[in-house]
């Protein structure tokens, strides 16, 4: 059976380095990571990583918000 | 006029106006302190043997001065020996700007000599860090390190700088700023939450706030004291928020968690509303966290988003800076609600179940601090370093005022105290600095004795030594069927003698009937001065929450 998948969607201050950022967030929390997409805004400098993820962890919604603690974070949403 | 990278750096530190920083050269730093040496009249290098030492020394000055404290090193070794002390600092949320060397930009990814990947090592552990490429990019960066640094929650952040970068030119009029408007966006708490709270506090019956080291760090303390003083509401600390005390001492029930106290615990268990103010509810605090205050509603006020909901669940969190909720609260009119029954409930415990210890026969580390409380002016700064010594101080120590205690919760970093006093002591000239360490952490950082000489620092001493990894010693004892696995440190040296031998004062203490004109001694010392006390080795911290315990089976000897 599949693993229930998620998707996250993090907007950041594209900083070198916030990719390591994520991947590390994600598998510190027993999540994997399915697939990950890089796209960039109208603005310059800002760019929204699509994350899909999965895992048993139903907490997504409260570890999302700990993405905050990264100070590119400017917003986090998660499908 | 072209300047170099090394004189941009420098004009960075003369515009944030560091006055010292903590620095140790090699191979790829020598541009950087080579322009240093044309400013040692307005900044002031302090050295110490050991960069780890320097580091948290770095820690110690800018958690006893609210400013960021600034370390040098050189790449490869020199930024891995700050590893231990960045992590210390970023568990704490304390301000710091490493500034290490790297090879040049050309060897970059060669497996140079001295190259290591250090914005690679320390990501997890700094709040920002950046690797200059060019000289552009290096006032930008700079600028923001030290505005990220000390914004919003603060923490240690890293600027890896390539040699041939402190030596290369640019002309005055391409250097840029960096844009820290970036990273200052802050969310306003709606003024209807503070409402909510206050509806809750009316409706409470035993409302309790927990202040935690957030409230240090905003500079709230005064204004947190005002506030439970005005509503007549029970406060606690965790351990990075001692120094907040009301001048009620009957609205104080000290600490929570594993080595809080029996009423402090008891506090938490039957409280209805815990109003926690810059708290981030460790583990320690918490024990087992579903039985954790299990009749209170939970409002979590802190100035990073991420904590909130991170432990405990909540029914508000209000994301802000507790400075500023702290203002919105008191302009609220005192609440009619009485809460003089709860208030009087718990210094009922508190009488009935007080922190206490054998007196007058064997030397206890108890008596030795609570003497260190009464000889000691109210305003000392009192460093720990980790472990017994470190709960013994929590619990003894009175503290009075905001970064007046330096400890490392957080990591819990053996080693931190000497080097941290050190810190403290540059920060606080005129103040007096005490170090309580064990013995095994004093030996982690034993070199900075040199250091503390060198600059003649009037740095207090007092080494509890129980021949004992003690704090280990006592799981072993309580949970592991005493066997004593490695933690015995009977071959302890002579501390005294080793002080001696470096140039500083000292003395031996065994003896009760001793104690109290040997610590009377160590206050009124004008010079630096380090206490050997070969304490009762037995000897262990009351009460204990064991490990993921409720908060209500606690162990009371
Ligand atoms: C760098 C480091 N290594 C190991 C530990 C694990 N540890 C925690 S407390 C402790 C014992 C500390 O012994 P000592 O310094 O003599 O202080 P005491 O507990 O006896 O007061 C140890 C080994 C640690 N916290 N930090």
């Amino acid at each position: 059976m599949d693993k229930p998948k998620k998707i996250v969607n993090v907007i950041v201050h594209d900083r070198p380095n916030v990719l390591v950022k994520l991947v590390s967030f994600f598998e510190k929390r027993g999540f994997k990571i399915e697939n990950i997409n890089l796209v960039k805004t109208e603005k310059p400098g800002i760019s929204k990583y699509i994350i899909i993820i999965s895992g048993e962890n139903k907490n997504i919604g409260k570890f999302s918000k700990q993405l905050y603690k990264f100070v590119e974070t400017i917003d986090v949403n998660f499908l | 006029m072209k300047v170099t990278g090394a004189s941009i750096i420098i004009k960075k530190l003369l515009d944030e106006k560091v006055e010292y920083i903590f620095g140790y050269p090699g191979g790829s730093v020598i541009p950087l302190f080579d322009e240093l040496y044309n400013f040692t009249d307005k900044i002031k290098l302090i050295q110490p043997r050991h960069e780890q030492g320097g580091t948290h020394a770095a820690d110690g000055y800018a958690r006893s001065t609210g400013r960021v404290g600034v370390v040098v090193v050189t790449s490869g070794p020199g930024a891995t020996n700050t590893v231990t002390g960045i992590a210390t600092a970023y568990m704490d949320s304390v301000p710091l700007v490493i500034i290490t060397g790297q090879v040049p930009v050309s060897l970059m990814g060669s497996d140079a000599f001295q190259e290591v990947d250090t914005t690679a090592i320390t990501l997890p552990i700094t709040k920002a860090n950046f690797l200059i490429r060019n000289i552009e990019e290096l006032a930008p960066s700079l600028d923001l390190a030290f505005h990220i640094a000390k914004s919003g929650r603060p923490g240690p952040v890293l600027v890896d700088i390539p040699s041939d970068i402190q030596k290369a030119l640019i002309d005055e009029k391409d250097i840029k700023k960096g844009d820290t408007q970036e990273y200052s966006v802050r969310k306003k708490f709606p003024d209807k939450e503070i409402e909510k709270v206050f509806k809750m506090l009316s409706a409470a019956k035993k409302p309790l706030l927990i202040s935690g080291g957030g409230v240090i760090i905003s500079e709230a303390a005064e204004l947190l004291v005002r506030f439970v003083e005005k509503n007549n509401i029970p406060l606690i600390t965790t351990l990075m928020g001692k120094g907040v005390y009301p001048s009620n001492e009957r609205l104080y029930f000290d600490g929570l968690g594993m080595h809080g106290t029996y009423y402090g615990n008891y506090a938490v268990q039957n409280s209805d509303l815990i109003l926690a103010l810059g708290v981030r509810f460790s583990d320690r605090i918490l024990g087992n966290v579903e039985k954790f205050a299990p009749h209170a509603k939970i409002v979590h006020v802190d100035i990073d988003r991420s904590e909130i909901e991170k432990n405990v669940p909540t029914v508000l969190g209000i994301e802000g800076d507790v400075k500023d909720v702290l203002l919105k609260f008191l302009s609220f009119p005192e609440l009619k609600t009485d809460f003089s029954d709860w208030v009087e409930e718990l210094n009922k415990v508190k009488k009935e179940f007080p922190l206490k210890y054998e007196k007058g026969r064997k030397l206890k580390p108890q008596y030795l601090i609570e003497l260190a409380n009464k000889y000691f002016p109210e305003d000392t700064i009192i460093v720990s370093d980790v472990g017994q010594n470190q709960m013994w101080t929590a619990q003894f120590y009175k503290f009075k005022r905001p970064r007046t205690f330096l400890t490392t919760g957080g990591l819990g970093t053996m080693g931190f105290g000497l080097p941290a006093s050190i810190g403290a002591k540059v920060g606080n000239p005129d103040r007096e600095v005490l170090v309580i360490s064990g013995d095994g952490g004093f030996q982690m950082n034993i070199q900075e004795l040199m250091t503390i000489r060198r600059y003649g620092l009037n740095v207090k001493i007092l080494i509890v030594d129980n021949a004992y990894l003690g704090m280990v010693k006592q799981w072993q004892e309580l949970f592991y069927n005493k066997r004593f696995s490695a933690t015995p440190f009977t071959d302890n040296p002579d501390f005294g003698a080793i002080a001696k031998v470096i140039g500083l004062k000292s003395k031996t203490l065994k003896e009760w009937d001793k104690a109290e004109k040997t610590i009377k001694e160590l206050a009124l010392s004008e010079e630096p001065m380090l206490i050997h006390a070969l304490i009762d080795p037995e000897e262990n911290v009351f009460p204990m929450v064991p490990a993921g315990a409720p908060l209500n089976e606690i162990l009371l000897n």
